[in-house]
């Protein structure tokens, strides 16, 4: 008979490799990075530090006159009917319904540095988007990604609340469905007040992907968005047309593209916007609505540059000097690439650039 | 050294069992390590390095999509990240643009995502120190069970060369290896009496991937027969099952805690549940009910065992239930969890266990690359430049190709899991036929008649 040391030294090995990642991860968390940026005398100085080693990537962007959103409503109300397409997920995935979306969307935006968002329903939803528009201030963002718009702020009519929040400078991010095309109520789904107009509500055009054509083969690499911010989805089902927006009409697309059809298009509405990320449900969908609403970017944004590093262990710090352009600038920070596990968004002032 | 007068120096250095082991497990690095860069199966790889952008950013294994087993392989992933804070790599991806094309492919679990060379090795390094960790027990056990060093060499040969292990551990990234390390531990454990031990491991295998779970009434059988004699039989099986309680309150803690204990579970059942057509679907739970009546049958088989070597009725009735239990799923990795055992069967006892050894690992090798074919080249195309993006994309969609209306990757595949089954039945028909005539009673009526007349070998 052998001696089992050795056996059961590989054994008790092997159980504290187990243990010690299991503290691990339950105590990791974004709080091993931070990152920090500001303007002076029109440069702009950052500094990311990381607890590991990890890619970041500092994206400076002018967003022109428009004002980013400082806080958020999300949309979910079980009562009323939803509008998407159930969707394949890996063995063993929970399914990616709604409920589940949003709640891993609460933390995706928390890591990534969007923290004030709170969850609203159909009602209450309604109450405080009528106390934004009396209330000015401060711009706001709606996340709505129930594939239909209730019936308390839509019923396809153009006085309806959400047309007025939004032309007041509210943000509407949309993903799930056709815009418009369903009224949300607590009895089911109902045709819009505008019939087959609905697109025009919105748009002003006709321009959503009502077909089957969904995934793209192509990145969008005129504005530098897609590698800028890791953008990773490329479906464009529901997806806009922006070359079918009326002349005028202030647009940007990002991300990938297919048939005209672009995976995140930002489109004007008065003093607001309106972005709808295209595809059914997916986590890269996810990955990318949060990345664009931490990273604030709009119809108007354009990059005016984007730095990318490595930091292992401690700070990395560096100075660009910048040609800002008359707009509202920003920087958003983020780290781990196409895996990111921290973000951060800094806006500056006007005279801070100056 | 008896060949060496005959043959020379190559006769004395076949001769020669050490040089012959370092040997083999030189070849057996060198192979995986040439393939470590180079080769990697898309979605598996991507998964694993969200798993770590869940737990880096604060999420743990289940608050948000990316990790689907039960927690045990997602904590060794944890401890690996020690080094990746050290060490790197920092870039671990990217998503290809050139790749797009392969998420239209007929087999959904494909990615454009690819991942970086220094990230593919970070995630197999452990994997092939595991394969090593593996070879290294089948050769202990082999020389403890029979005292030949070159029966030993010759099962840590089979196991280092043995294609789906060196594919999944080199090639795919796929932590099975881990899964075969933990259950000979825990086989090994309870042979050499450590209850509490033996019971803690088995707890963490179940807890990596759950086909280890079908060994539970094998093993307790062992446990109690064993020691029914010393009357030590009670204490040890409590002692086994302290263990496991134990271990796997430790490692399911944090999901009770957060309301993710479900989660945790979602893919063993899953596994053994719906699937993407009816047909497979019917094959899991037949699967599953093979793997519970397999579990039951053999741990019958173990408690009526009579005779002298318990020991080896032991190990023998954990293969067959673990061979029963792989029926759940002929996914390709699976079967790596009982090939240790099903080598350590073929170097001690019987070596017509080479069939079902060739027809299983050659079969699953195949199923795997079936599946993922050309995809294996997606990291080399985009960050070694070894092949254009075009070219593994062109692959992959020629495997799409239809015969008879059904596509080449599914022939392909069907033929591997026809060789993988026929493979898994000849260890049974050999364990059986050797065994002579089937039993005259069904092992339940020899146990049951053993209790009555108060026999110590129940």
């Amino acid at each position: 008979m052998k001696s089992d040391r050795p056996v059961v030294a590989i054994a008790i090995a092997l159980v504290a490799i187990v243990l010690i990642g299991e503290a691990i991860v339950y105590t990791s968390g974004s709080q091993r990075y931070s990152a920090s940026a500001e303007v002076s005398d029109g440069a702009l100085e950052y500094s990311v530090s990381s607890k590991g080693t990890n890619v970041f990537t500092v994206v400076a962007t002018d967003n022109g006159s428009f004002s980013a959103p400082e806080s958020a409503y999300i949309y979910f109300d079980a009562g009323y009917a939803p509008n998407y397409a159930d969707v394949q997920v890996a063995v063993g995935a929970k399914p990616l319904d709604q409920g589940y979306y949003v709640r891993q969307l609460q933390s995706t935006l928390g890591y990534r540095g969007f923290a004030d968002f709170s969850v609203m329903g159909a009602a209450e939803l309604a109450e405080a988007m009528a106390a934004d528009v009396v209330a000015g201030g401060r711009p706001r963002a709606l996340i709505a990604i129930s594939g239909a718009l209730p019936s308390t702020i839509y019923t396809g009519d153009a006085g309806d609340p959400i047309f007025e929040w939004i032309r007041s400078g509210g943000s509407l991010y949309w993903l799930g469905g056709l815009l418009g095309a369903k009224v949300s109520t607590p009895g089911g789904l109902e045709e819009p007040k505008a019939g087959d107009g609905y697109q025009r509500l919105f748009f002003g055009a006709d321009c959503l992907n009502e077909g089957e054509a969904d995934m793209a083969l192509s990145a969008i690499s005129s504005n530098g968005y897609r590698d800028a911010l890791s953008l990773m989805n490329n479906r464009v089902r529901y997806a806009v047309d922006a070359s079918r927006l009326p002349e005028g009409t202030k647009s940007l697309s990002v991300g990938y593209e297919e048939g005209g059809y672009s995976s995140i298009t930002f489109v004007g509405f008065g003093e607001g916007m309106i972005c709808v990320i295209g595809g059914d449900y997916s986590n890269y969908q996810r990955a990318d609505l949060a990345q664009i609403v931490c990273s604030r970017i709009c119809h108007e944004s354009s990059i005016v540059a984007w730095i990318g590093g490595s930091v292992s262990r401690g700070s990395e710090s560096g100075r660009a000097e910048l040609d800002w352009g008359g707009g509202a600038a920003s920087a958003y920070i983020y780290i781990g690439g196409y895996f990111p596990v921290y973000g951060r968004y800094f806006g500056f002032e006007q005279d801070q650039r100056d | 050294m008896a060949h060496g007068g005959r043959h020379g120096i190559v006769g004395s250095a076949i001769g020669n069992t050490r040089l012959i082991l370092i040997a083999v497990v030189s070849a057996a690095l060198a192979i995986r390590l040439l393939f470590a860069p180079t080769l990697a199966y898309d979605f598996d790889i991507w998964g694993w390095g969200t798993v770590i952008q869940n737990m880096d950013s604060g999420n743990d294994l289940y608050q948000v999509a990316g990790y689907y087993y039960t927690p045990v392989w997602g904590y060794i992933v944890g401890s690996m990240t020690v080094f990746q804070d050290l060490m790197g790599p920092d870039l671990w991806g990217v998503r290809s643009e050139a790749l797009l094309g392969m998420e239209g492919l007929a087999w959904p679990y494909h990615t454009a995502n690819t991942m970086s060379t220094g990230f593919l090795v970070f995630i197999k390094i452990p994997l092939i120190a595991c394969d090593m960790a593996v070879a290294y027990l089948i050769h202990w056990l082999v020389r403890d069970r029979t005292g030949d060093g070159r029966k030993a060499v010759f099962a840590v040969a089979l196991w280092l060369m043995c294609p789906i292990a060196v594919y999944m551990s080199g090639i795919q990234a796929q932590f099975d290896t881990v899964s075969a390390l933990f259950m000979l531990l825990t086989a090994i454990a309870f042979y050499k009496d450590r209850c509490l031990l033996g019971g803690a491991l088995l707890s963490a295998a179940i807890l990596l991937k759950f086909f280890p779970f079908f060994c539970i009434l094998v093993i307790l059988a062992y446990v109690w027969g064993r020691h029914r004699r010393d009357g030590a039989h009670i204490k040890k099986v409590a002692t086994a099952i302290t263990g496991m309680a134990a271990m796997g309150a430790i490692l399911i803690l944090p999901q009770i805690l957060n309301g993710t204990l479900m989660d945790a579970f979602s893919f063993a059942l899953a596994r053994a549940g719906a699937s993407v057509n009816v047909l497979v679907t019917i094959s899991n739970w037949g699967g599953a009910a093979v793997a519970l009546l397999g579990m039951i049958y053999f741990a019958l088989r173990m408690a009526r065992h009579e005779g002298e070597d318990r020991d080896s009725s032991y190990f023998e009735n954990l293969l067959l239930a673990l061979a029963a239990a792989v029926f759940v799923s002929l996914t390709p990795q699976y079967v790596i969890v009982m090939l240790p055992l099903l080598i350590l069967r073929l170097a001690t006892h019987e070596r017509r266990m080479i069939v079902p050894w060739a027809l299983i690992s050659v079969g699953s090798f195949m199923n795997a690359l079936a599946l993922n074919n050309f995809s294996l080249f997606t990291s080399a195309a985009e960050f070694l430049g070894l092949v254009s993006p075009e070219w593994a994309l062109a692959g992959m969609q020629s495997m799409d190709a239809t015969f008879l209306g059904v596509m080449a990757f599914i022939w392909i595949a069907g033929i591997a899991i026809f060789l993988e089954c026929i493979g898994l039945l000849a260890i049974f028909a050999i364990v059986f036929r050797k065994a002579g005539a089937p039993a005259k009673r069904p092992p339940w009526r020899k146990v049951w008649r053993s209790g009555a007349e108060g026999s110590d070998e129940v």
